[in-house]
């Protein structure tokens, strides 16, 4: 039995009076993919958020291989629904940056590394444009490669499609499960349901800030399901119904 | 034209003060600027009352207490010294409100991804936020640029030779005040049409 990569104990965030996140527990193993689904407001982005540093915790606490993580460590990395890559900067730029700044790689050596992280991902040819010549499923590809430069041991997605149409959708899903199949230990936050059930080694249903249940996507989604994440997934399937008839 | 060949040389060289002065405060002013505003936006006292002095006291009277509060407590400074070290400080107020303005342009999301890429604060501020909202800041930071270069012709009360006081001393001894200050005027407004063009050749929004 190898030790957990990631370790959620017990983590609360309150805001004011409202608890956000109330004592999740979760362990992870590597090469896990978690795929992370409940209704909005379940606090699915804020425990994300909160493993990522970004979100202050109330209590409990996050470790990655047994140490408590900072913002910027390098132990995790998200990619965000908004992509939130920077406008200046070229997408190889983009990758390239912290490559130079925080790993303080020589410009040559990080512009390299950006190319073939852009490569991983599909972009090979476009590491000269900027974001606002790239199309959203581009500029998610990018946010993702510059998240895998820095090589992160934990990769977070918030919603990484959220913010695309369809079409878009599929070339980022696409390079989600390309990392997953080579062993990236993953949390996915998504409304895909059919992708999530896929990729997923284990699904977590969060509601309320509560995980209500957390098994591998064929209990969840099947007959094991609890009654509040049937009713939940119940909702879903009535509104791709017309998919299923076709 | 008798008028204009005897005052050149003076005013060529009043010219070149206003304009190496002027630079020497909006730079001050930048430098300063960029710290104030993001301590502003931290909500640290000391740099809102700064703000406040700077923006809330006539130039006029800044400089003057420059020039002779500050001997009173023990500094003595040039008056060259004081008169850009003032003019600097007080932009830096008012380019620290323009910096701020800009800052909020800029998507909280860049911010976090440097964040969790291990940038350091004072690289996220050097590589993302000023580049990110220096576009958007431009246009105000050159405004202020004018001004500055229009309030430097305070300076002249404590004693620098630039071009109002150039100006003054020329209508003084000539006994013509109209084509003195009328030059002086022109080469005012030359140095900030060439500011003006600056700010607008290279607004992206238009044909370059």
């Amino acid at each position: 039995m190898s030790a957990p990569i990631l370790s959620v104990r017990a983590l609360e965030r309150r805001v004011g009076d409202v608890e956000i996140l109330r004592r999740i527990d979760l362990d992870v193993m590597p090469g896990e993919a978690i795929g992370v689904i409940g209704p909005s407001g379940s606090g699915k982005s804020s425990l994300l958020r909160c493993i990522a540093g970004l979100d202050e915790v109330s209590g409990g606490a996050v470790m990655v291989e047994g140490r408590q993580t900072r913002p910027g460590d390098g132990a995790v990395g998200m990619v965000f629904q908004q992509f939130n890559l920077w406008p200046h900067l070229t997408a190889r730029e983009n990758v390239a940056l912290a490559l130079k700044l925080v790993r303080r790689m020589p410009a040559a050596d990080a512009a390299a590394k950006a190319d073939a992280a852009l490569a991983r991902v599909g972009l090979g040819a476009l590491g000269g444009r900027k974001p606002a010549a790239l199309s959203g499923g581009q500029q998610q590809r990018v946010a993702i490669a510059r998240t895998l430069a820095m090589e992160p041991r934990v990769l977070l997605f918030d919603e990484p499609t959220a913010a695309l149409d369809p079409e878009l959708t599929t070339e980022v899903l696409d390079v989600i499960r390309d990392l997953a199949a080579a062993g990236t230990t993953m949390l996915v936050v998504s409304h895909e349901m059919g992708f999530i059930a896929r990729l997923s080694t284990r699904v977590v249903f969060l509601d309320h800030g509560v995980v209500v249940q957390a098994a591998p996507p064929a209990a969840l989604f099947g007959a094991q399901a609890e009654p509040r994440v049937r009713s939940f997934l119940q909702t879903y399937l009535d509104r791709v119904a017309w998919a299923r008839d076709a | 034209m008798d008028f204009i060949i005897e005052a050149l040389p003076s005013m060529l060289w009043a010219t070149v003060a206003t304009i190496w002065i002027s630079a020497a405060a909006v730079l001050i002013g930048f430098v300063i600027g960029v710290p104030l505003a993001v301590a502003c936006d931290g909500g640290r006292g000391w740099a809102l009352v700064y703000v406040s002095f700077f923006r809330g006291v006539p130039l006029l009277i800044q400089l003057l207490l420059a020039y002779y509060a500050l001997p009173f407590i023990g500094i003595d400074l040039p008056p060259l010294v004081a008169a850009i070290g003032t003019l600097g400080l007080c932009c830096a107020a008012y380019m620290a409100e323009i910096i701020r303005g800009g800052f909020a342009l800029v998507p909280k999301g860049g911010l976090e991804a440097a964040r969790l890429l291990g940038l350091t604060p004072l690289q996220t501020l050097l590589r993302i936020r000023l580049p990110i909202s220096a576009q958007a800041m431009r246009p105000a930071l050159i405004s202020e640029a004018i001004l500055i270069v229009k309030a430097s012709s305070l300076i002249s009360v404590v004693g620098i030779l630039e071009l109002t006081r150039s100006a003054q001393a020329l209508a003084s001894s000539t006994f013509e005040p109209l084509p003195a200050y009328a030059l002086c005027g022109a080469i005012y407004l030359l140095i900030n049409l060439a500011l003006m063009l600056v700010a607008r050749g290279r607004d992206p929004g238009r044909a370059a």
